[in-house]
């Protein structure tokens, strides 16, 4: 894994030598189309700051800008212990030095991405639907796919190429709609000040690469991003050792139809399996963001005899006629076998109980609180909730609120921070008198009663959540 | 490798359990977290290693006299025993 982020490195490097080429190239050639002589210099200009500045908003805001934008929100261990203890895993196993944030989108299509200047602030989101249709070792291919994407530094370099197709993209628009509105107004306006010649030509030249520009970045773009694609499925398997996880979660992801709404079509590089799927078909071409999932899903079930980088080569050069993954990378030559699977500690759960679920857990990240009833009715709680007691709808018990536990996780959700597990109170302690039925008092006030057949050793107070030992 | 055998036959209604099944859960990335160590030490290893023989680096591993780590490998018969978990 090592080796290929050092390959990757210097391959970088060549892009940016490249679509800083053409940048420059567009700045100068725009710049002297108005200004002939003295121009081109300008345009560079302009062009390098708008670029640095925008480089800078997506180095240092990126991040949380992609989060919101899909409306992402932070979770800790208590909401989804699986998805905590998978990432955690996955991170011992890549040697990360940081854990990396776990954020749950509020959408059911299975998705995910990874974002995060450098590894150690870094962040994972997932979707709530993919955590619903995927058993435990599917979501460990996919965390793995998007801890390689952090551990192969791909998410600062696509970051930055993407910035740069942006504002190569943007001063081409510019330039070709001042001309269009202003009626060739730069042509005009050089004409009357100069009369060298070669100026005419230039307002082509500029014309043409406006219009080209764009295009050569774009494809440029696509073919990296692609590549990272495959590179992170590599990186992946090597990590769990077990190629059939990511390859049968990508089937379920794809074979998918329901809608993705957040997803736009700035965000969709950074998912996993593009989010703006509309036919398989037109997805194959040079225009798109990531590679047929059915060649990478190919790919991954033809790495039965081991899961280095070696395997991966050959499987895909079995699958597509090419390599892959660049010579440095290759020189791991220790045969890593495919790890047996482990257990599968999802609920088996029917396709009702699923839905439920996926409600539930939609709830939870949003700031809701749950409640069980004594006759065994969950009972949940928006985060706005104000009644201090409310009648259990089934049993028609009085059944006290948490309502300083509802305002806590209310007012981590709105400031977009993860919910803490409730704050321990001190614990209390009672010295039980006979075998009857008794009445104690918590510190905040509430009475709780205990039954002649309590047996426990605790009874935790359902209005504050203070545990009180029964002695 | 499987190092937590759980045992359950007195109790069938118990693998349906939420409680069980956070149980579960939770020995189940327990033994994940020691096999992806042991796998990211090993890996690192490699890597250390691979460094050492190869050009260019294997001049400097050289001239300061690094040498080649070993893989861990458990050696003792009785620490590749799984431990049992049980419910009678």
């Amino acid at each position: 894994m090592w080796e290929l982020i050092r390959a990757n490195k210097r391959k970088s490097i060549l892009l940016f030598i490249f679509m800083g080429g053409i940048l420059i190239l567009l700045g100068y050639v725009i710049g002297e189309a108005y200004l002939p002589g003295k121009g081109g210099y300008n345009g560079v200009f302009i062009a390098l700051i708008i670029w640095v500045i925008w480089s800078m908003i997506s180095y240092f805001k990126g991040s949380s800008i992609l989060l919101s934008l899909s409306r992402a929100k932070e979770v800790t261990h208590n909401i989804h212990p699986q998805l905590f203890n998978v990432v955690s895993e996955m991170k011992i196993a890549a040697n990360l030095p940081a854990m990396p944030k776990i954020y749950i989108i509020n959408e059911e299509a299975p998705n995910a991405f990874a974002t995060g200047r450098k590894p150690e602030k870094s962040a994972i989101a997932v979707t709530a639907g993919l955590l619903n249709c995927l058993n435990r070792n599917e979501l460990q291919g996919v965390i793995a796919h998007e801890m390689s994407h952090i551990l192969n530094r791909d998410i600062v370099y696509m970051t930055f190429a993407g910035v740069m197709l942006g504002t190569v993209v943007m001063i081409s628009e510019i330039f070709l709609r001042g001309l269009w509105y202003s009626g060739g107004s730069a042509a005009r306006y050089r004409s009357k000040r100069s009369n060298r010649d070669g100026g005419g030509a230039m307002v082509i030249i500029a014309i043409v690469l406006a219009i080209l520009a764009p295009i050569l970045t774009r494809l440029f773009y696509f073919a990296i991003s692609r590549k990272r694609e495959y590179l992170a499925d590599a990186t992946a398997t090597r990590l769990t050792r077990y190629p059939e996880g990511l390859a049968s979660a990508l089937e379920k992801i794809s074979s998918s139809n329901i809608k993705f709404s957040t997803a736009n079509n700035i965000t969709a590089p950074m998912y996993i399996v593009n989010p703006l799927k509309k036919t398989e078909r037109s997805l194959t071409g040079l225009f798109s963001t990531h590679p047929p999932i059915k060649e990478r899903i190919k790919i991954l079930r033809n790495m039965s005899h081991g899961v280095n980088y070696n395997n991966y080569q050959s499987a895909f050069r079995m699958v597509t006629g090419k390599g892959i993954i660049p010579t440095s990378g290759l020189k791991d030559s220790k045969n890593i076998p495919v790890k047996k699977p482990s257990k599968d500690t999802s609920a088996k759960l029917s396709v009702k109980e699923k839905k439920r679920e996926f409600g539930d857990l939609i709830r939870a990240v949003n700031g809701f609180v749950f409640l069980t009833c004594v006759c065994g009715l969950k009972i949940k709680l928006p985060p706005n909730f104000k009644k201090p007691e409310i009648s259990c709808p089934r049993c028609k018990r009085t059944i006290q609120m948490p309502l300083a536990k509802i305002a806590a996780v209310a007012s981590a959700v709105s400031a977009g921070e993860a919910i803490k597990e409730t704050p321990t109170l001190e614990p209390q302690k009672y010295i039980r008198k006979g075998k009857m039925w008794e009445t104690i008092t918590c510190s905040c006030g509430n009475h709780i009663q205990i039954s002649p057949s309590f047996m426990g050793s605790k009874a935790s107070c359902n209005k504050c959540g203070r545990i009180i030992k029964i002695l | 490798m499987s190092m937590f055998n759980v045992v359950v036959e007195n109790y069938p209604d118990l693998k349906a359990n939420q409680n069980f099944l956070s149980l579960q859960e939770e020995l189940t990335t327990t033994e994940n977290k020691i096999s992806f160590s042991r796998q990211g030490y090993n890996d690192q290893v490699l890597f250390f290693n691979n460094k050492i023989q190869m050009f260019p680096s294997n001049i400097i591993a050289g001239m300061f006299h690094f040498k080649e780590e070993e893989f861990f490998e458990i050696e003792d018969v009785k620490e590749k025993e799984v431990p049992k978990v049980k419910f009678s």
